[in-house]
């Protein structure tokens, strides 16, 4: 595995909130841990294993080859865990199509989470190249959204 | 052009502390408080604007579920608030917006309003519980902060029909024994979100926790949760940790959920 790939991997557990991501890749295997400090003065009250899709995603879901297949340009990622939609509400529009073009501050999906829907906005400005998630698909956060070209 | 039911001058004397901190805008009619809000936040309008409506022609629940409003047997306003920080400061935005509410109606002298996860405020209503209030939180988010839309509607006199395979609507007028007066009741939500989203700000809704907790309708219930009509876990409800997210009792211990709708499972 070149040095490229594990300060991705590095990259994307400090980014997320899991705490530990272990990668298969033929007889190369590589662990990665988040070592935390417990915040002092705050007993915990009871364990809370993170349950889907707050869970910390199995390595298969974290799939490398897809974000190097992606194609050339700006990757909008997720801010946050929840489900991604692709319009207001199910019959609607989508906000955005492939090869539509965007500006800066355009709204792209809307990612729910607790009933609280945040519109996600283009944070740069041009042509829509892929969509990488489907209507209605739990996303995890860092995860890949958009690529505007 | 008849006057709206909400006169924002005799609101003003209602609102006590938190006069200034508000800006009330009422309109006979609209296509929703949250979409003109959203237009006028996007103009710059300051946070603490609120717009009231008697008539919303495409009032929206969520994911486009429409939400149906009567001009005298409910009331409908939408209010704009900023907060320092990205998405992850607001998380449990929607449940303590539903403490608020449940304040203000206490405050009113309404018994037994409950909540249940994320964001459904419920009464008492003859078989059961029934929804009292409907709250719609519409988040942007950009280098400066947090901007949201938080969107309330409230059954002063419960609706004859039920909105299908949802819960019976119920109405605070059972709950206090005559239909409040909307200034009252507009003025007693104003005054509770102010005071709620304060102290969210400040110590997110881990300061809320406790009471929405107290409050909680399905407490050690058994619950299903279901997300596009399909059971996703069942389990014990056991309410909502610091963050908002729903506690869930199951084989394989407690376990944290953000996603789905809950309902009651039979026993």
């Amino acid at each position: 595995m070149d040095l490229r790939k594990l300060k991705k991997l590095i990259d994307l557990v400090q980014e997320s909130g899991i705490s530990e991501l272990e990668v298969t890749e033929g007889e190369e295997k590589v662990r990665i841990a988040k070592h935390v400090a417990a915040p002092v003065g705050q007993p915990m009250t009871y364990a809370v294993p993170a349950a889907a899709p707050a869970a910390a995603p199995a390595p298969s879901s974290v799939n490398l080859d897809d974000t190097d297949d992606l194609p050339e340009g700006h990757v909008v990622k997720s801010p946050m865990v929840g489900t991604f939609y692709r319009a207001s509400s199910p019959g609607a529009e989508p906000f955005v199509q492939v090869g539509q073009t965007v500006k800066q501050g355009d709204t792209l999906c809307i990612i729910e989470a607790m009933k609280l829907l945040n519109e996600i906005e283009a944070d740069a400005s041009g042509t829509i190249k892929a969509i990488l998630l489907d209507n209605g698909e739990p996303v995890e956060f860092g995860e890949p959204l958009f690529v505007i070209g | 052009m008849a006057a709206s039911l909400i006169d924002p001058a005799l609101l003003v004397s209602r609102l006590g502390a938190i006069v200034g901190r508000v800006d009330v805008d009422s309109l006979e009619s609209c296509d929703s408080t949250s979409s003109e809000l959203s237009h006028r936040a996007a103009r710059g309008a300051p946070a603490g604007s609120v717009v009231v409506a008697d008539r919303q022609s495409a009032g929206r629940g969520r994911r486009g579920r429409d939400w149906v409003s009567s001009p005298e047997d409910s009331l409908t306003f939408s209010l704009l608030w900023r907060f320092a920080g990205g998405f992850d400061k607001v998380a449990g935005l929607s449940l303590a917006v539903g403490v608020a509410v449940a304040r203000a109606c206490e405050s009113l002298g309404a018994a037994g309003v409950v909540l249940k996860w994320p964001n459904d405020v419920l009464a008492p209503v003859p078989d059961g519980l029934g929804k009292l209030a409907g709250i719609l939180v519409e988040l942007s988010s950009s280098r400066s902060g947090t901007e949201a839309i938080i969107g309330i509607g409230i059954n002063l006199r419960a609706p004859a029909v039920s909105a299908p395979g949802g819960l019976a609507p119920a109405g605070l007028a059972t709950l206090m024994g005559a239909v409040p007066e909307r200034h009252d009741l507009l003025a007693a939500l104003l005054r509770e979100l102010v005071a709620v989203l304060d102290r969210f700000s400040r110590g997110g809704f881990a300061a809320l926790a406790d009471d929405w907790q107290r409050r909680h309708a399905w407490q050690d219930c058994p619950v299903h949760l279901l997300e596009e009509g399909k059971v996703v876990a069942s389990g014990l409800c056991r309410g909502a940790d610091g963050d908002g997210a729903l506690l869930l009792e199951g084989p394989d211990g407690v376990l944290r959920h953000l996603a789905g709708d809950l309902s009651l499972r039979p026993l």
